[in-house]
């Protein structure tokens, strides 16, 4: 089965998982921008590093025959540096024309802090002013439901946001909720540890159904496996769900949400059998 | 099993409760482990959260896994913006 990944952090995997992603039928993914590891030094940092991602990893990925979509922003954590913040995001519009561009993310919060709120609502009226989707990253373990339902506020007070076309990443069963009943899609996480697995992924598709949800593995610097989607295939399969669902889930809601964006030119493969 | 009639299929196969089973063994070993190295649960406030979470686990109510996921999260104060005074800038580079 063809699947998307849209979410996962290839800056931090090597050309060998690109082409076992492949292999497992990988066909396009979206990474976000995010934390390097370490607090990056200045604005010159990161226009690096959305040149890596606009550019490097596109053609990474194109090698196996992978289309690679990107989103740009601050990430949460370092966010807590408001000035720097400001000056990433003002080098943000030099690069949202670019093809494979999806919008902002992922925005988030961290720690839940003022700081971190601040450059959330900056993306925001960045969001807004150039008509981009938005992906939002929400904090871990204990600071999830507060930070979750405080990005929930900050989204729902501006009228100007178009629900359908923001994602709310890692939501878990006490998070999945409150996001689709605003009108947001979902994604979640499959993460050893701290986030979801590809069984309490099957069972909250069981519980809510395959509208407006997703699922991603995120691979990125921390313990994380990249092919943790085909485990989530595997998973549904072995539960006797119909390819039809699962194939809607990992393939048809991505190209769906994604297609709200200019910067999604997809060539779909052919999926006959 | 009857050979007459087509079983229905257990809500709980095997394989499932040899899970549940397997977690709970890994569970006790875990809490074993920490109290040969010393961790006194009832000094440690996490040890009261774990106490929480195996009642939540040994009632019969619904969405165990979002009650346990509840006792594990800081709470949501919905006054939360007012704290924070936030003023909304709107200027970019462009
Ligand atoms: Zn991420």
């Amino acid at each position: 089965m063809y699947y998307i990944d849209p979410h996962i952090h290839m800056v931090s995997r090597t050309t060998d998982d690109y082409e076992t992603l492949a292999r497992m039928g990988c066909v396009g993914m979206s990474e976000p921008a995010f934390w390097a590891g370490f607090d990056r030094g200045s604005v010159d940092s990161f226009r690096d590093y959305f040149r890596q991602l606009t550019d490097f990893e596109r053609r990474r990925a194109a090698q196996f025959g992978i289309q690679h979509f990107t989103w740009l922003c601050i990430n949460a954590k370092e966010a807590e540096n408001v000035s720097l913040s400001r000056e990433v995001l003002a080098i943000i519009p030099e690069f949202l024309g670019l093809p494979g561009v999806l919008g902002i993310g992922e925005i988030g919060l961290n720690k839940n802090t003022r700081n971190e709120a601040t450059v959330f609502l900056e993306h925001l009226e960045l969001a807004v002013q150039h008509q981009q989707q938005i992906l939002v990253h929400t904090p871990h373990l204990d600071d999830k439901y507060a930070g979750t339902r405080m990005i929930l506020d900050m989204l729902c007070d501006d009228r100007r946001i178009e629900r359908h076309r923001v994602l709310i990443d890692h939501v878990e069963e006490h998070t999945i909720r409150p996001a689709l009943e605003q009108g947001f899609w979902a994604g979640m996480t499959l993460y050893p540890l701290t986030k979801c697995t590809p069984a309490r992924a099957a069972d909250m598709i069981e519980i809510y159904g395959p509208e407006r949800l997703m699922v991603n593995s995120a691979g990125d610097w921390g313990p994380s496996k990249p092919t943790a989607v085909p485990d989530f295939i595997m998973e549904m399969r072995r539960r006797g769900h119909p390819e039809s669902l699962i194939r809607r889930v990992v393939y048809d809601n991505p190209v769906r949400f994604f297609r709200q964006s200019a910067g999604f030119q997809f060539h779909a493969p052919d999926d006959t059998p | 099993m009857s050979d007459t009639a087509t079983p229905s299929p257990d809500p709980l196969s095997q394989t499932e409760f040899l899970q549940i089973r397997s977690r709970l063994l890994d569970l006790a070993a875990a809490l074993d482990r920490a109290q040969r190295a010393g961790w006194n649960r009832d000094r440690d406030a996490r040890g009261q959260k774990i106490a929480e979470a195996f009642e939540i686990l040994s009632d019969d109510g619904p969405e165990r896994a979002a009650r346990i996921q509840q006792l594990f999260s800081l709470a949501h104060d919905p006054k939360w913006r007012e704290i924070f005074q936030l003023t909304l800038r709107t200027t970019f580079g462009t």
